[in-house]
């Protein structure tokens, strides 16, 4: 057991990236990338980071994974740079995955959080196009305030996770999230979402609208089956509206506004039993 | 152990300082508090979870990870078929290198079930 920690760029399987002179085991290892080295995990490789096991990746470092890691009850710190780029990053268990402020995550190729794993995002998270981020089976991912997410790719929602937006969360041109198999998604007060892009909020999916909710005039909102979305607030909805599921509107204050905050409906004062009546 | 980084906070060289079975301890705790905020429901099912998952021998990690991986995929397509989606439709959104690997993955299906 071990604390291997980087000493150049390099390949993650090359002895001469650390310090210990070997390359590092995950089962018994713990594992640091220091400032201003590369580490590479190449393609092709898989390991998996074993129950109270760390790696961290140290501001001004950038760990990229070519080939599939998976870490199980375990944690990962990024301060600098982590890329999932090759096959998978796979955090699941009672792992944790935190990304600090100032530090990125970036999804080109796949990323889960599952079976009751949490991922706390403090700094970027991007997932580009033709990446997929997928949480299913009780994972929560919780988008502190000063963090941000953008998706040019697919994010899945499912299966009973949890998601906590408490600050901008951006699902830009050709991205889409969906929401399907009893998820609850919580927008709080300081949260935004953004939509330029595809939100699904179908088959058991709520939606708990406290903050922002906006869709830009490319953007799509499809609320189908038995999807629920309660807004506390206002909502804003400047593009396409779909579905056959359920808006709420649980607040006579609350207004539907279009994305540059013009009423779309003008609600009739009688509280709870008005007709809406379009502006 | 010295600090690495001044950029990294003492609860995070703290982390590093720990044994993995204090991390372990720490972690399990954490979860313990979220099933803790569950319904008896969730908290059931999501324990029931989490036995299996602690039951599978180290070596059949990454066998799990793909079973899970076509399990989620299989339980939604399921979901969605049950619900009246035509699968057939499912089928045709798909590009001819999805259609090749889910062919592919069909028949080994059968053929690994097949005595």
């Amino acid at each position: 057991m071990a604390v291997f920690t980087s000493i150049q760029t390099g390949s993650w399987h090359s002895a001469a990236t650390w310090d210990q002179g070997a390359i590092p085991n995950l089962n018994v290892d713990d594992v640091v990338v220091a400032p201003g080295h590369e580490v590479t995990f190449g393609a092709g490789q898989y390991a998996s980071l074993s129950p109270g096991r760390l790696i961290l990746v140290v501001a001004g470092g950038t760990l990229r994974i070519q080939g599939a890691l998976e870490a199980y009850n375990s944690e990962i710190h990024i301060f600098g740079t982590l890329t999932s780029e090759g096959d998978y990053l796979y955090v699941w268990g009672s792992a944790e995955l935190t990304v600090y402020p100032g530090a990125a995550l970036t999804v080109t190729s796949g990323f889960y959080l599952a079976y009751s794993a949490t991922a706390s995002i403090q700094g970027q998270m991007t997932i580009e196009s033709g990446a997929l981020a997928d949480l299913f089976n009780y994972p929560a991912l919780t988008l502190e305030v000063g963090g941000t997410i953008q998706t040019y790719g697919t994010c899945y929602i499912e299966w009973n996770s949890q998601a906590v937006i408490r600050d901008d969360f951006s699902i830009e041109d050709g991205g889409t999230v969906s929401l399907f198999d009893f998820p609850v998604v919580t927008i709080e007060s300081s949260g935004a979402v953004f939509v330029y892009g595809t939100i699904n909020v179908a088959w058991d999916a709520r939606c708990e609208v406290f903050g922002y909710l906006g869709v830009a005039s490319a953007g799509l909102l499809s609320v189908t089956s038995t999807g629920l979305i309660n807004v506390y607030k206002d909502i804003r909805l400047g593009g396409r509206l779909t579905g056959g599921g359920k808006i709420v509107m649980l607040r006579r204050e609350g207004r539907i506004l279009d994305f540059n905050e013009n009423s779309v409906f003008v609600l009739d004062r009688a509280y709870g039993h008005s007709k809406a009546l379009a502006a | 152990m010295p600090p690495l980084n001044p950029d990294i906070p003492p609860e995070v060289q703290d982390r590093l300082n720990r044994t993995p079975v204090q991390r372990k301890a720490d972690l399990e705790a954490k979860r313990q508090a979220r099933l803790d905020a569950m319904t008896p429901e969730e908290r059931a099912a999501a324990q029931a979870h989490i036995d299996r998952v602690d039951a599978i021998p180290d070596e059949k990690r990454p066998a799990f990870v793909q079973g899970a991986r076509l399990a989620v995929t299989a339980k939604t397509i399921k979901a969605r078929v049950d619900g009246g989606m035509d699968l057939r439709d499912v089928l045709d959104q798909l590009d001819a290198e999805e259609t090749a690997a889910v062919d592919w993955l069909a028949d080994q299906v059968t053929a690994a079930r097949t005595p």
